[in-house]
């Protein structure tokens, strides 16, 4: 009992009137491995701003090992007493190199004289033997930047390492990561548990469930339920709040990441998707209706930064009414060929058209005037907005009237009731799961005849995954766009697309329905 | 780890820059007083520019008002100077305080005319004021765009202030009619090439402190703030020290250029410490290059020789003509001047690190993030 390395009492904080935290307990024992989900909007990065002493609660009490209250404190003399803190997006620090981030870390509290100083031997040993337990000591004098996604989130928590933390925090760790680099981040906590205590906010369901260790599920700023992870993922309520009702259906032990158990229809992904597809295909087969209203047609399309192609070759099409979805790991030029539909990086070489009309050199107002919607990863909201301004933002460049803007808004509303009860609130203050309805509105205002999505499950709690996934199968089955999604959920993905087309080093590796592929074989290119 | 050992222990300086220096010792044998007088100001600037670069091309905090600390370094030297020249002519104070009324020299000019003391004030009281500065805008979290406009403001003040009290400052005039450095005609060619060698030996100085400064991990901090302050702070490091540490040592150097200049251009006005004069820092640092040593030195002297020949040239349009140059450079070579391959020249001598400042200095940040998505 005596082991508690972190108590929080009662702690309440709230921001423009609205309650974030309310009368919030938590203990965190020394040397436990602990997971914290929760809706987005929850509170759960809040409670982490107040450990780290970004936010200060309204009330309560928040005491480290024991006897130091941390309240008060500022983040440096926080991170000192031994809390480190990974972000959720990786932060570190780009233009170093890997060893030059790790001994940073190391050497905090040594005093400038120190850090003029070359690094002392236990600086040294200390930043080595961090480089082999995050696995990244054959990459000690790389650029950080140029590391991979996953790479990066390792040398985020071997910074923490680094800096002696008796407690972490990590904010969703395995986000964006490929299955076999969960695993090994799974391990890695596992290891890291042995002497530290560790605080896992996350969303995937599957990852905790490999650990078969304590969860606490926030709601509404309280803890809804505390327990083993099989007591947790079962609880109704749990189900009602997060994970949505899908979550029946599922198979508990299939060794996936974000199985089936988040997503409907994902489970019988082999059988239900290919009646789907072989039906819609018959439909709208040779594309003699697609043609009519908005088909994508990219045509051998190079492009790249500075003087290199990042991606090559590229040719693809997308009906009205079908989804198209790019899939692929982390780095192969995804975003690259986003941005190279949307504009923002020149075409080198090949063509892009929507409904015949040639968009290879047009700027990217002009193709979002043509009809292209895009909905970047990250959301890309305007905080400072509110979400119905967000919203009369995204007609910006149309000719539209009062009564018609209006009258859009509303429409928006129906898709989205959320949005209708938030109308009046700064879009920064929305959780993540409802930004994105809201950036996907901001899309559909437009009503546009190509819609892009950039990973629109990223980050996002399993309820809010299976609202999307409803949307978009809407969407496609009302036939007024095409839809172009970029994903790496794969079974999100499988389960929305006509077509797939899977990329890898900047060239397309295989393409078709995702049947003819087999998920086996989708699975095979995401990981590793 | 290997590439990160040859550093300043074992090649104090590197080859290209001993022939810089061999340059710039042998110009007094060459250049006529006049030129000598202006290649001695631009060096001045040059420890400006190597200060100024520590702060906003390593550390990202873009200062737009280092002409204040180049001028308060230069007030200081300025006022040893004025009181040896009083002392040689008899009288009991400064000219100027005369005209003005006083009656006698202010209690705070007195322990200038110790040149230990002046000296030692052109470091501290630049130093100190930007303390000052740094640790009220940390301590509120002001940052980026934020400081350098408490910067600029600061720059808007002091001339003003300085004007408006004639009597101990010399207003729009300044301090200026100087006579002798201890006992020597500052108009003789000897004392000129004395102070010329003492700027260039200052310059190699504080060039040393700055590769020594940056290739610690106190200068990978200094990195690490301008990429992640968050970060930063969240590792443990008290932010608002390391970053008034930079401002401090930054401002330091301005002050230590101040003083070099004073002597040799024989006057410190409040118009060489305004806004015009802050932001004509920051082109020389943008010219040359951010986030290089070798960059903001080659900055300060092209951008201020180029002023000076243009107006000789073309009085009439030179303005412009340079105002077109600093364009072209941004436009064209958004890495400064050391981004046209001068990363061959230097950085095979100084291994990876020039290499990678280089990069550092602009888009490369960005870049590598879009290269990896």
């Amino acid at each position: 009992m005596s082991g508690a390395i972190l108590e929080v009492r009662g702690v309440t904080v709230g921001f423009d009137g609205f309650t974030v935290l309310d009368g919030l307990d938590l203990t965190i024992t020394r040397g436990e491995l602990r997971f914290l989900i929760g809706p987005n909007g929850a509170g759960k990065t809040t409670l982490l701003d107040i450990i780290t002493g970004r936010t200060r609660p309204a009330s309560g009490t928040v005491v480290f090992d024991g006897r130091v209250s941390l309240v008060g404190k500022d983040e440096s003399s926080i991170a000192r007493l031994g809390i480190g803190r990974k972000f959720q997006t990786p932060s570190v620090f780009g233009s170093l190199t890997v060893v030059e981030n790790i001994e940073l870390a190391a050497s905090v509290g040594g005093g400038v004289g120190a850090l003029l100083a070359k690094p002392s031997d236990p600086v040294r040993v200390r930043s080595r033997s961090v480089m082999e337990m995050v696995g990244l000591d054959g990459r000690a004098s790389t650029e950080a930047s140029t590391l991979s996604h996953g790479e990066r989130q390792w040398l985020e928590i071997g910074m923490l390492l680094a800096q002696d933390a008796q407690l972490l925090l990590l904010d969703e760790p395995v986000a964006g990561m490929t299955r076999a680099e969960r695993d090994r981040t799974g391990e890695m906590l596992v290891r890291i548990a042995e002497t530290r205590s560790v605080l896992v906010v996350e969303h995937d369901m599957t990852f905790l469930r490999q650990f078969g260790r304590e969860v606490t599920v926030l709601h509404l700023g309280r803890t809804l339920i505390e327990g083993p992870v099989e007591v947790v993922s079962t609880d109704p309520k749990v189900i009602e709040v997060y994970l949505g009702r899908g979550a029946r259906s599922g198979t508990d032990d299939m060794p996936e990441p974000r199985t089936s158990q988040t997503v409907p229809g994902a489970t019988a992904q082999s059988e239900v998707p290919t009646e789907k597809v072989a039906a819609r295909s018959a439909s709208s087969a040779p594309g003699v209706q697609g043609t009519q209203h908005g088909r994508l047609t990219v045509s051998r399309l190079s492009s790249g930064y500075g003087q290199g192609l990042t991606i090559r070759d590229i040719s693809f099409e997308v009906d009205t009414g079908q989804v198209l979805c790019v899939l692929g790991r982390n780095g192969v030029g995804k975003s690259t060929l986003l941005r190279a539909v949307m504009g923002t990086l020149p075409a080198l070489e090949g063509s892009i058209t929507v409904h015949g009309t040639d968009l290879t050199t047009a700027p990217p107002h002009a193709r979002a005037q043509n009809g292209i919607a895009y909905v970047p990863q990250g959301r890309g909201i305007f905080p400072r907005l509110t979400v119905t301004e967000n919203l009369v933002m995204g007609l910006e460049g149309m000719v539209v009237g009062p009564r018609d803007s209006e009258h859009r808004v509303g429409a928006m509303h129906a898709r989205f009731p959320i949005l209708s009860t938030m109308a009046g609130r700064l879009a920064g203050t929305l959780s993540g799961g409802q930004q994105q309805q809201l950036a996907i509105a901001r899309a559909l205002i437009r009503e546009p005849r190509v819609l892009i999505l950039d990973e629109p499950t990223e980050g996002i709690q399993p309820s809010i995954i299976e609202e999307i996934e409803a949307l978009i199968r809407a969407l496609r089955d009302e036939g007024s766009m095409a839809i172009l999604l970029v994903e790496q959920f794969l079974d999100f993905a499988v389960a929305l697309a006509d077509t797939c087309i899977v990329m890898e080093k900047g060239q397309v590796v295989a393409r078709g329905a995702p049947r003819e592929l087999g998920a086996d074989a989708l699975r095979d290119y995401l990981s590793v | 780890m290997a590439t990160a050992k040859p550093t300043a222990s074992s090649r104090l300086l590197p080859a290209p820059i001993g022939a810089a220096m061999v340059i710039l010792l042998i110009a007094p044998l060459i250049l006529s007083d006049f030129r000598l007088g202006l290649l001695a100001k631009y060096l001045t600037y040059a420890i400006v520019a190597l200060g100024l670069d520590l702060l906003w091309g390593y550390t990202g905090m873009l200062s737009l008002g280092h002409g204040v600390f180049f001028g308060l370094g230069a007030y200081c030297a300025g006022m040893y100077l004025k009181l040896e020249a009083t002392r040689a002519t008899g009288e009991a104070m400064p000219d100027f305080m005369v005209w003005s009324g006083l009656k006698a020299l202010p209690a705070f000019w007195e322990p200038f005319g110790s040149p230990a003391f002046a000296v030692m004030m052109a470091i501290l009281v630049p130093a100190t004021l930007a303390s000052i500065l740094g640790y009220l805008a940390c301590r509120s979290r002001i940052k980026d765009v934020y400081f350098s406009l408490i910067t600029q403001a600061v720059a808007l003040i002091i001339p003003i202030l300085l004007i408006g009290q004639q009597g101990y400052t010399g207003g729009t005039n300044g301090v200026t009619n100087f006579g002798t450095l201890f006992g020597a005609s500052l108009k003789e060619r000897p004392t000129q090439i004395v102070l010329y060698l003492a700027t260039v030996l200052v310059l190699a100085l504080s060039f040393v402190l700055s590769r020594w400064v940056v290739r610690s991990r106190f200068g990978r901090l200094l990195v690490a703030v301008r990429d992640d302050e968050q970060r930063v702070r969240f590792l443990g490091y008290n932010l608002t020290a390391v970053k008034v540490g930079v401002y401090a040592l930054s401002a330091a150097l301005a002050g230590v250029a101040g003083m070099m200049f004073v002597p040799q251009v024989g006057i410190i006005s409040p118009a060489m410490l305004g806004i015009v004069p802050s932001v004509e820092m920051v082109v020389w640092v943008a010219v040359g290059g951010r986030g290089t040593l070798i960059g903001p030195i080659i900055g300060a002297i092209v951008v201020s020789a180029a002023k000076s020949t243009l107006s000789e040239s073309f009085p009439d349009t030179w303005q412009y003509l340079l105002g077109a140059l600093f364009v072209a450079v941004v436009i064209w070579f958004p890495q400064g001047l050391t981004g046209l391959r001068i990363s061959h020249v230097i950085g095979r001598s100084t291994g990876r690190t020039a290499d990678r400042d280089l990069a550092d200095a602009t888009h490369g940040t960005s870049t590598g993030k879009e290269r990896q998505l």
